[in-house]
C-alpha cells in the first residue's frame, strides 16, 4: 500500500502530466497540423513576387512596387502559376526574359562574387601584413631589451 | 624573408594595389556614361518575342510580318534624357535607312508613359516611324526591359542580334544593322 507522501507525490506527478498533455494537444491544435492550409494559386503567386526585383526601381520587389513593369511581372507570375507552372519554372521564365538580375537574391558567382571576395581578401591580407610586421618587429626589439637588463 | 626582402616586398605589394586603384579611378572617371553599351540580354541568338499593337500613329503592327527586314526595336519615355538625347539620332538613322535597298525599320515602344505625353514628344521630335503602344507594361516585360532607352537589333531571320542600353548614335546604329542588312 502507498503511503501519504507516496500518494500526495504521485498525484502531483499525474496532474503535471495531465497538464503537459493538455498543453501537447493544445500546440498541435494551434499549429494546425493535421489541418494544414492549402495556398491558393494567389498566395503562391504573392509569394514568388516577393523573390522579384522590380525591373525598374531600385530594391523593392515586384510585390512592393507599383510601377508598370512591376504590374507587368505580377500578372506574369500569376498566369503562369494559373497554369500549373511550378514556383522554379516561374522564375526560370522570368530570368529568361531578364536574365538573373531579375531576382532580389541573384545565386552568387561571376561579377558579383568577385565583389564579395575581393574585400574580404583585401582586409585578410592587410591583417596578415599588420600581424607579419608587428611580429617582427617584437622579434628584433625583444634581444635589446634583454641586454638592458643584463646590464643592470 | 629577411627584413630589407620584406620591405621590398611590402613596397612591391603596395604599388601594385596603388597602381590597380589609379587605373580604377582613371577608368571611371574618363568613361562616357553618356554612350549605350551592349548588354547581355537573354534573348540574343533566339526568336525575337512576340511584339504587336496599335501604334500612336493608328496603324496595327505585328513584328512577325516584318521578317525579312532588319528592324530596329528601341524602347523609350518622353521623360527620359537618354531618350531626348537620342531621338534625333534615332530619326536621322530611320531615314538614312530609307535610301538603302531593304534597309533596316525603326520600331519604337512606349515605355512606362502615358500615350498623351507620347504623341507630344512626337510630334516635338519629329519621329516619322511607328511608335507602338504598350499601356500594361506586358511586351516590355516580354523583352525585359528595365530602363529606357533599351534597344534591340532584330535580323531578317527574325532573331535578336544586339541589344544596347542608353543613348544610341546614327552612326552607332548605321554600324551595328550592317552586316545584317541586306543578308537573308
Amino acid at each position: 500500500m502507498l503511503g501519504f507522501t507516496e500518494m500526495t507525490r504521485f498525484s502531483l506527478w499525474t496532474r503535471f502530466a495531465a497538464a503537459a498533455l493538455i498543453l501537447f494537444v493544445a500546440l498541435i491544435v494551434g499549429s494546425n497540423v493535421f489541418s494544414p492550409h492549402v495556398q491558393t494559386n494567389r498566395e503562391r503567386a504573392q509569394s514568388i513576387d516577393a523573390t522579384i526585383k522590380c525591373p525598374s526601381c531600385q530594391d523593392l520587389s515586384v510585390a512592393q512596387a507599383s510601377s508598370p513593369s512591376s504590374i507587368a511581372v505580377r500578372a506574369q507570375v500569376l498566369r503562369d502559376v494559373n497554369k500549373g507552372m511550378s514556383n522554379s519554372e516561374v522564375l526560370a521564365q522570368l530570368e529568361s526574359q531578364y536574365g538573373n538580375a531579375i531576382l532580389l537574391t541573384p545565386p552568387p558567382g561571376g561579377l558579383s562574387a568577385i565583389l564579395w571576395i575581393v574585400p574580404v581578401l583585401i582586409v585578410v591580407l592587410s591583417a596578415a601584413i599588420l600581424i607579419s610586421v608587428v611580429t617582427k618587429r617584437r622579434r628584433s626589439a625583444r634581444p635589446r631589451g634583454q641586454a638592458l637588463v643584463d646590464h643592470e | 624573408m629577411t627584413p630589407p626582402k620584406r620591405v621590398r616586398f611590402i613596397a612591391l605589394l603596395s604599388g601594385v594595389v596603388g597602381v590597380i586603384v589609379v587605373a580604377l579611378i582613371v577608368l571611371l572617371a574618363t568613361r562616357d556614361s553618356n554612350q549605350a553599351t551592349t548588354f547581355q540580354s537573354p534573348l540574343l541568338g533566339r526568336p525575337a518575342p512576340v511584339m504587336a499593337g496599335v501604334t500612336l500613329q493608328g496603324p496595327v503592327i505585328n513584328l512577325a510580318n516584318a521578317k525579312g527586314h532588319v528592324v530596329v526595336v528601341n524602347f523609350f519615355a518622353s521623360w527620359c534624357p537618354p531618350c531626348q538625347q537620342e531621338s534625333p539620332q534615332l530619326s536621322a538613322f530611320a531615314y538614312d535607312q530609307t535610301k538603302i535597298t531593304n534597309g533596316a525599320q525603326m520600331l519604337g515602344v512606349v515605355y512606362n508613359d502615358s500615350n498623351t505625353a507620347m504623341k507630344a514628344f512626337i510630334q516635338q521630335q519629329g519621329i516619322g516611324y511607328p511608335v507602338l503602344t504598350d499601356p500594361q507594361g506586358n511586351t516590355a516585360n516580354r523583352w525585359g526591359v528595365s530602363s529606357p532607352p533599351t534597344t534591340y537589333i532584330v535580323a531578317a531571320s527574325g532573331r535578336v542580334v544586339a541589344a544596347y542600353v542608353g543613348p544610341l548614335t546614327a552612326k552607332q546604329l548605321d554600324a551595328a544593322v550592317k552586316p545584317y542588312v541586306g543578308v537573308h
